[in-house]
């Protein structure tokens, strides 16, 4: 089969699927659900690797597909090892979150939806992974966004669920406005959508082949900014930057399977995807506002990630935190490494939200993570799979995350370095923060939601490493002896019995979170097959990792025994917050930014809220579109109303005149009549002389408009 | 040549009008299956044109041209009125269209049950005005049909509308009829300026002609007439083309709408039944969009370039303006209005850019509109029907007791948003992406527009999130305390739509292969 | 002696079928006279027979005759160069004779008692016209203006109910008042040339070294007695009144006939003085449709509301004299022949409706429509067709006057033109909401009153259908009109 035609079949069986379980509602089908779309994922996974077999070297498939003369836009396919490796990776994620899920959601009336939704959003991510050109990306992209809606409001009834996927959605709106401008500047500039020819014009400019189109007063140069930061929009709404990162947090109000797929994993990294896609004709201006905003974003969401109390929303912000990385790596050029760490983020991260789904139905939907701890013994296998996830977003050696991390604050400082430093060196430092906040945080977490409350914290830490590594050998050694064993059969279904699916899934991830899937060597990332494939800037700061790796163990430490203090004022003191210092209170917040934007932007559009009472059903009344409605109601129909008033008025006036005219003639006239056999000639002057000479008048007046105007 | 077909198009729905007068009363439960007949063969015969267009011919296909009116006028020449059919790539698609959604307007007028006879025959004779109106190539043709529109469409919001249909009914005729006064002084002053040189020579007089190829081309207008390009003559210093357009532009507008002449819409729809809506933002509202491109665009190619900026600016404060207004409204239908005067913004910007994306792009939102704005305004019919109000406060968690309605309306509102997939980003991309390349407009025109898809996402999403999420519940002050899901006859004109919105929204070339050519010619005319 | 009786004989010859309609007209008064009147049992249909007879026997023999007599000759002249016999004079007389027999139509079909002193009064007011459409010697004009006056002045009194009678005195009095004008004017007229013919060469000749404005003036006097045949403003006064009392046919046929004929007369007195009369008649114009398109608006009667929207047809007539780029009054001659269906199917509607409703009131004609759907669709017909939008024959004669006025327009650069033009299009919008009223009221609006209607005869629907009909074909078929006013 050829590569179109695999792709085509791939993406049909996810479009079956959808249709199915979405179309038919029966009970029947509601309990198969999870196993019919387990069985297209793992076709689509078959599906990938044959791709990757397939595809050697770089092409694009085209399919004829809008035609407007001069322009065609096709139904592109881009077959690089980018478009092959992407391709791959969402399908084994998303098939263990839907292994996950078959038991997460297992009592959901409404699984076989949730079902649907999945298939439809890997048929839209595969799409936004295989768009050879902007307009089909733009296309999937927003697809991939409604089912990220679709899914935030999953369980619609409720009003935050719903609210979350609204403001979601709009969002992502408001980002993808700029995207779609980026992408109308482009195709000005290039007159093509599509990446390879747009990588060639590019190509061709330097070398004077070809020009690119500009307006106004605005350079080649400059509009090439302006189109890599528009277009930046989009990857800031999706990824989740600063200052559209606020939906990320709100969205976890969706099932938690599906936030580990989709906002943690993969949609989220659809931005990085797009910047790395464009990333030949970003110029570099725009790379250095769109490593600024990442390395900003970044550190601002692990600040916050410090001081929050539920178990999604830490993630959420790390989420934030680790997508800014990978912003900041587009920025500084280093598109390998940022590649690379979306690639270890997408699984170490859902494997995080896979365990903390674990947790939270372990404890029937408590998500606090004061009111949690002491999980290490109840959920073995779990607590050992989020500590190789959690350690490698830690960037601890030996896990991907030090890898990808290490690569990515290289590159960040080679870039500075190229740059001769100056402000530059806010990226790295900023950067380097951030990652040692990100120890912090994961720590405090790790600690409030697994480690047992009481005990000497040192030893327990020793203890827990060691067994958590010794566990992971163990159901790794028990796995690969399977087969050869005389009862292997017995033995996996044993296993398999004892593990369940939520184990399976995170012990995968977490599997895929060791070091020795993407490199030979664990301490440094030189060696990993990914970077060579993808390309990377050299770089000779080898101390950088280890400095960083350094004060991360220290920050990890003090979170440690921070955190334990920090539980046993919770118990102690449940008032607590109100003694909150405003550092505190700015991280929990996030800075105030959804604050901000509630109180600030919103009333713009609704009027100032009255927020004690539930959302009044007119709310636009009060804000601009009301005034605007207000004003459309009153003036420009008001015009037309008082058109008409004016035209009744004068034939009003046109009409009593007529009348007064007429009915005092008539009056005149039977007087006259009948005053006639009486008076005789008594009737000398009144009406009917007054309306005569009047007409004369007429006439005369008509006389004189003529004779002396005209 | 004369194929007939485009000729039974116009002349099916009045006879089926023609019968159903004659009809009496006693059958009157066959009358919406005569309609039904009309409107289903109309369809297939729209179809059967569709298949055999030739998509590589840019000038008209299926001509049909009789002679019709040769009025010696004395001295000053013979006026030759006649009648010609014909299809291109821009109103074929529109004519498909209308064959659709006029179906769709007959299916949802089942639910008509006052006075059967009137009803059905005054729709027929609106299918036929319409439909006369799409394919006419003679001015006159054209502005008959455009004006014959208004009488079935006065009488079926004034008879058969709601509580202040009087008002909405004559607010809707005058607003239209001002917009064609000044159209016809448009067609006044065409007729007066061109000739036919052919004709002229055979009757040694000249014959002023409204025949539309003749129209189109600038050769023919008579030397040092109102029209010629030279023309001395001006009013307050606007040269007499220029005047024209304008008269075309605001002509149109009215009938697209275009703010700020746009306030008779909301009205109307507010009191109009269900189909007529349906068949009011589906259909006629195209007709505005389709006669500029084809009579302000198609006649004056030398003006147009100049008033981009002025009918860009009006197709932007549309989408702005009309999108604002959207979302303060309370009640659906006014909202799904406004969302029309919203959508039909981007038309005026694709045709604008003078561009081939902006003009496929219009014809396609305008076809996309069509079809989404129908399954609105059947999704609001729906409650409507069930309820008898509109305000969306009084909603709640709908979603629960009506699953398939719940989708309809999803797939109208995210059409209508523009959400891939579906038919109203392909006509919103395009629109906007021939503007923005478009060197005859600032480019923040554009970025605007790019601002009202953000703003239609705020009211029909919010809107949607109002009236169909959360816990189910209704207002006690309502008629019906008890909701049903869609019937099978709703159910089947929503799929239909539904599956076109999809299908137009994916494969686009079904629309573009046959605008396109038309449209390239359209452009590198002289 | 000789030579002039000789001519006497030779020109009354030449109007044979006007001699045979005088003949017809002493013959009827003959007979009305030695009649004897009985309330009891009128005698209505003899007279409607006779007149039928009168006006068939009155068209058959001008068709013959004169089409005999244009194919020797253009124009001819007859008794002295008072009477000018030619092609375009024949084509009004044609649509005089139809409306005569539309009136007797409208008479007949509602069985309307009249005396018969009426078409005797009628058939004067015929002859007046004709008169009138074959004259251009002042003396002629006077005769027939006066004859139709007064015989016009009877008819809309002769009833002797109060309104008739106050209608009638208001009528004569402006009427009297207009002549007085008119026959100043010609007694300047023929102070200044010592002619009365203002096709003679010497009357254009010796105006010529007269002032201008001096001139004008004379013109607008002379014009008055003219205008106020046709009720435009502001000559105007008498006529909501005299619609509103006199019996529909008549007004109906009052309403159009004098109308044309008066018409026919001002377009030869304009073209034969090569004088600019842009002002003058675009201030009557402008007067006219405003008052009579918005004080319309108001009317709760609908034969009032019509006698306003006569003044405003008037308007919209003159319109087509305005004369610049055109060289001929083309459009208005068309818009006169259109308007014949139009009006007088107007006023056989309303009298429809009457039936029904018992009243002209429009708040009457409520559900009428609805109860009998053929005439809901006459009355759209009709009223769309007096809107002038299409498919009626009104819209093609407005498409032809604006067409006239539009090309004055690049011809001349006077702003009257584009005033007018403006005006015209405004009202022709204003004027939707009144006549659409009716149809409006008539097919949206349920009767109050359950109880049963009576059904509408048969013959009464056919005749008005018939009407709206030839509305419409003659939408279709213009050329038909066309041939009839290509002879002018």
């Amino acid at each position: 089969m050829s590569a179109q035609n695999i792709i085509f079949l791939n993406l049909f069986f996810y479009l079956l699927g959808f249709l199915i379980l979405f179309g038919f509602k029966s009970y029947i089908l509601s309990q198969f659900a999870g196993w019919l779309s387990l069985v297209i994922n793992v076709l689509g996974v078959l599906f990938s690797l044959s791709l990757i077999m397939n595809v050697t070297s770089e092409r694009g498939i085209e399919i004829p597909w809008i035609n407007l003369g001069d322009t065609v836009v096709s139904f592109d396919i881009l077959l690089n090892d980018q478009t092959t490796f992407m391709y791959f990776l969402v399908q084994i994620i998303a098939f263990f979150v839907q292994l996950f899920s078959t038991k997460y959601l297992a009592k959901d009336p409404a699984i076989s939806r949730y079902y649907a939704y999945l298939n439809l959003f890997i048929l839209s991510m595969l799409g936004v992974i295989i768009a050879g050109n902007l307009m089909q990306l733009y296309f999937f992209w927003e697809l991939v966004g409604f089912c990220s809606y679709l899914l935030i409001g999953f369980w619609y009834e409720k009003s935050a669920p719903a609210n979350a996927s609204l403001k979601a959605f709009l969002i992502n709106r408001i980002g993808d406005a700029g995207l779609l401008i980026g992408i109308f500047l482009v195709f000005y500039l290039f007159k093509t959508f599509n990446f390879m020819e747009l990588r060639d014009r590019f190509a061709g400019v330097s070398t004077g082949v070809f020009h690119l189109n500009t307006f106004g007063s605005w350079s080649a140069g400059q509009l090439l900014t302006a189109a890599g930061i528009l277009m930046f929009c989009g990857a800031v709404a999706k990824s989740a930057q600063f200052p559209l990162q606020v939906w990320l947090p709100d969205a976890m109000e969706g099932p938690t399977p599906a936030s580990a797929l989709i906002h943690a994993a993969t949609m989220v990294a659809a931005g990085v995807f797009l910047l790395a896609r464009v990333s030949p004709i970003l110029s570099h201006d725009a790379g250095f506002v769109i490593a600024i905003v990442g390395s900003f974003t970044s550190i601002l969401a692990a600040y916050s990630a410090i001081f929050q109390y539920d178990i999604k929303k830490v993630l959420a912000y790390s989420t934030i935190s680790q997508l800014g990385f990978m912003i900041a790596g587009i920025g500084v050029g280093a598109v390998g490494a940022s590649l690379f760490h979306l690639t270890t983020h997408a699984f170490f991260k859902a494997g995080l939200f896979l365990s903390a789904g674990a947790v939270i139905h372990h404890l029937h939907h408590q998500q606090d993570m004061r009111k949690m701890g002491n999980l290490q013994d109840e959920m073995e296998v779990v607590f050992y799979g989020y500590a190789i996830c959690a350690a490698s977003l830690a960037g601890i050696p030996l896990f991907s995350g030090f890898l990808s991390k290490d690569a990515l604050l290289i590159s960040a400082y080679a870039y500075a370095e190229a740059h001769h430093f100056s402000y530059y060196l806010i990226i790295p430092v900023l950067l380097l923060i951030s990652s040692v906040m990100t120890a912090y945080y994961i720590m405090r977490q790790f600690v409030m939601v697994f480690l047992n409350r009481q005990g000497n914290p040192i030893e327990e830490t020793y203890h827990d490493i060691l067994s958590g590594l010794e566990g992971v050998k163990k159901s790794f050694h028990d796995l690969l002896t399977a087969d050869d064993d005389a009862q292997g059969d017995e033995k996996i279904i044993n296993f398999l019995q004892k593990l369940g699916v939520f184990e399976i899934s995170v012990l995968a991830m977490s599997l895929a979170s060791l070091w020795f899937v993407f490199s030979a060597s664990p301490f440094t990332f030189s060696d990993v097959w990914f970077i060579k494939i993808f390309g990377q800037t050299e770089s000779h700061a080898a101390w950088i990792p280890y400095t960083v790796l350094g004060v991360s163990l220290a920050s990890m430490i003090a979170s440690f025994f921070i955190t334990q203090n920090e539980i046993r004022n919770f118990y102690v003191n449940s008032d607590a917050q109100k003694s909150d210092s405003w550092l505190r209170k700015i991280g929990l917040n996030h800075f105030y930014l959804d604050y901000f934007y509630f109180n600030y932007i919103r009333p713009v559009f609704t009027g100032k809220l009255n927020t004690t009472e539930p959302e009044p059903a007119a709310s636009f009344k009060k804000g601009l579109p009301g005034v605007v409605h207000y004003a459309d109601s009153t003036y420009i129909d008001g015009i037309t109303k008082i058109l008409a008033r004016g035209l009744m008025f004068i034939s009003g006036i046109s009409e009593k005149a007529e009348r007064l005219l007429i009915d005092n003639f008539v009056n005149g006239v039977s007087e006259y009549a009948r005053k006639s056999g009486h008076y005789g000639r008594k009737m000398q002057g009144g009406q009917i002389q007054f309306y005569l000479v009047l007409m004369i008048a007429l006439v005369i007046c008509i006389l004189i408009l003529k004779t002396f105007l005209f | 040549m004369n194929s007939g077909l485009l000729t039974s198009l116009i002349f099916l729905p009045l006879v089926g009008a023609g019968i159903i007068l004659l009809l009496p009363d006693v059958y009157k439960a066959s009358f919406k299956w005569i309609n039904l007949i009309c409107n289903v063969l109309n369809l297939i015969n729209a179809l059967t044109l569709y298949g055999s267009f030739n998509k590589t011919e840019p000038s008209y296909q299926f001509l049909e041209h009789y002679e019709w009116i040769r009025l010696d006028i004395g001295k000053s020449g013979v006026i030759s009125i006649d009648y010609v059919l014909g299809l291109d790539g821009i109103n074929l698609p529109m004519v498909i269209l209308s064959a659709i959604i006029l179906l769709i307007g007959g299916i949802s007028s089942f639910s008509i049950v006052r006075r059967p006879k009137a009803y059905y025959s005054l729709f027929l004779l609106l299918c036929s005005s319409v439909m006369g109106c799409f394919v006419a190539l003679d001015l006159f043709l054209f502005f008959l049909f455009f004006e014959f529109m208004l009488l079935p469409m006065y009488f079926l919001i004034g008879i058969w509308g709601g509580e202040n249909r009087e008002y909405a009914s004559l607010k809707f005729i005058i607003y239209t009829l001002v917009g064609s006064v000044l159209i016809l002084i448009v067609m006044i002053a065409v007729g007066m300026s061109y000739t036919d040189i052919f004709f002229s020579k055979e009757y040694g007089k000249t014959v002023h002609t409204f025949d539309f190829r003749q129209l189109k081309d600038t050769t023919n207008i008579i030397k040092n007439s109102f029209l010629s390009i030279d023309s001395p003559w001006k009013l307050m210093g606007i040269p007499a083309r220029e005047l024209m357009f304008v008269l075309l532009f605001i002509g149109f507008g009215i009938k697209l709408p275009m703010v700020p002449f746009h306030t008779w819409l909301p009205d109307a729809h507010v009191e109009a039944p269900t189909a007529i809506s349906v068949i009011l933002a589906g259909v006629l509202l195209k007709i505005g969009g389709y006669g500029l491109i084809r009579i302000g665009y198609g006649f004056f190619p030398d003006i147009a370039p100049d008033f981009t900026v002025w009918v860009a600016g009006a197709g932007v404060l549309s989408v702005i303006y009309g999108a604002l207004n959207a979302l303060a409204q309370t009640d659906l239908k006014k909202l799904i209005a406004y969302s029309s005067v919203s959508h039909m913004g981007f038309v005026l910007l694709g045709i604008s850019a003078l561009n081939a994306e902006g003009i496929n792009g219009a014809v396609y939102q305008m076809f996309s509109h069509g079809i989404l704005s129908a399954m609105l305004f059947l999704c609001a019919g729906v409650i409507y029907d069930q309820t008898h109000n509109r305000e969306i406060a009084n909603y709640r968690g709908l979603a629960k007791k009506m699953p398939f309605f719940t989708v309809a309306v999803s797939v109208a509102f995210f059409g209508s948003l523009g959400l891939p997939t579906l038919s109203g980003f392909i006509g919103e991309f395009f629109s906007l992406l021939g503007a923005f390349q478009s060197d005859l407009m600032p480019k923040w025109m554009p970025v605007l527009g790019v601002l009202g898809i953000v703003l239609s996402a705020v009211y029909l999403l919010w809107t949607f999130q109002k009236m169909f999420f959360g816990e189910y519940y209704i207002s006690e002050k309502l008629e019906k305390d008890k909701i049903v899901d869609l019937d099978r006859r709703e159910m089947l004109m929503l799929t239909v739509l539904g599956v076109l919105a999809f299908l137009f929204g994916i494969f686009p070339n079904l629309i573009f292969d046959i605008s396109n050519q038309t449209v390239q010619e359209f452009l590198t005319r002289p | 002696m000789n030579k002039h009786l000789q001519e006497i004989i030779e020109s009354t010859r030449l109007i044979l079928p006007e001699v045979i309609l005088i003949a017809g007209i002493l013959l009827l008064t003959g007979i009305v006279s030695f009649t004897k009147k009985t309330p009891e049992k009128p005698k209505f249909k003899r007279f409607y027979f006779y007149s039928f007879a009168l006006v068939i026997l009155y068209y058959s023999f001008s068709h013959s005759h004169y089409e005999a007599l244009f194919e020797k000759g253009d124009a001819f002249h007859a008794f002295g160069d008072i009477l000018l016999l030619d092609k375009g004079g024949m084509s009004f007389r044609y649509l005089i004779q139809l409306s005569v027999f539309l009136f007797l139509l409208h008479g007949v079909a509602f069985r309307y008692r009249y005396d018969g002193e009426y078409f005797i009064l009628i058939f004067t007011a015929v002859l007046g016209m004709a008169i009138m459409t074959m004259t251009t010697h002042f003396m002629g004009i006077y005769i027939g203006i006066e004859l139709v006056s007064i015989a016009s002045y009877l008819l809309v009194s002769l009833n002797k109910k109060k309104e008739n009678f106050e209608a009638g005195i208001k009528y004569l009095i402006f009427g009297a008042t207009s002549s007085a004008l008119m026959l100043y004017g010609i007694s300047l007229f023929y102070g200044i040339s010592h002619t009365l013919n203002f096709l003679d060469p010497l009357f254009l000749h010796s105006i010529h070294f007269n002032a201008d404005w001096a001139v004008q003036s004379i013109c607008f006097l002379v014009l008055g007695g003219i205008l106020f045949k046709m009720a435009a403003a502001p000559f105007h006064i008498w006529a909501p009144d005299v619609y509103e009392a006199t019996p529909a046919p008549i007004i109906s046929f009052l309403s159009y006939a004098p109308k044309v004929a008066a018409l026919l007369l001002m377009a030869r007195f304009i073209e034969a003085l090569h004088a600019d009369f842009t002002v003058i008649l675009s201030v009557i114009i402008i007067v006219s449709l405003f008052v009579g398109n918005f004080s319309a608006l108001w009317q709760k009667d609908a034969k009032r509301m019509l006698g306003y929207s006569g003044i405003a047809h008037a308007g919209f007539m003159l319109i087509g004299l305005l004369k610049a780029g055109f060289d001929d009054f083309y459009s208005a001659y068309f818009y006169a022949a259109a308007y014949l269906p139009v009006t007088m199917g107007a006023f056989f509607l309303l009298d429809v409706f009457k039936k029904q409703a018992g009243s002209y009131l429009i708040e009457d004609f409520k559900g009428l429509g609805q109860h009998s759907v053929i005439l809901g669709i006459n009355a759209i017909i009709l009223m769309v067709a007096l809107t002038g939008l299409p498919p009626t024959i009104g819209f093609t004669a407005k498409l032809l006057i604006f067409s006239s006025v539009a090309d004055s327009l690049t011809s001349g650069s006077s702003p009257f033109y584009f005033t007018v033009l403006a005006f015209g299009l405004i009202n022709t919008a204003v004027s939707i909401y009144y006549y659409l009223k009716i149809p409006y009221i008539a097919v949206v609006k349920s009767r109050y009153k359950t109880h049963n209607l009576a059904g509408i005869p048969l013959h009464l629907l056919l005749i008005l259908t018939l009407f709206s009909l030839s509305a419409i074909l003659l939408f279709i078929y213009p050329q038909y009109l066309g041939g009839l006013l290509n002879n002018i």
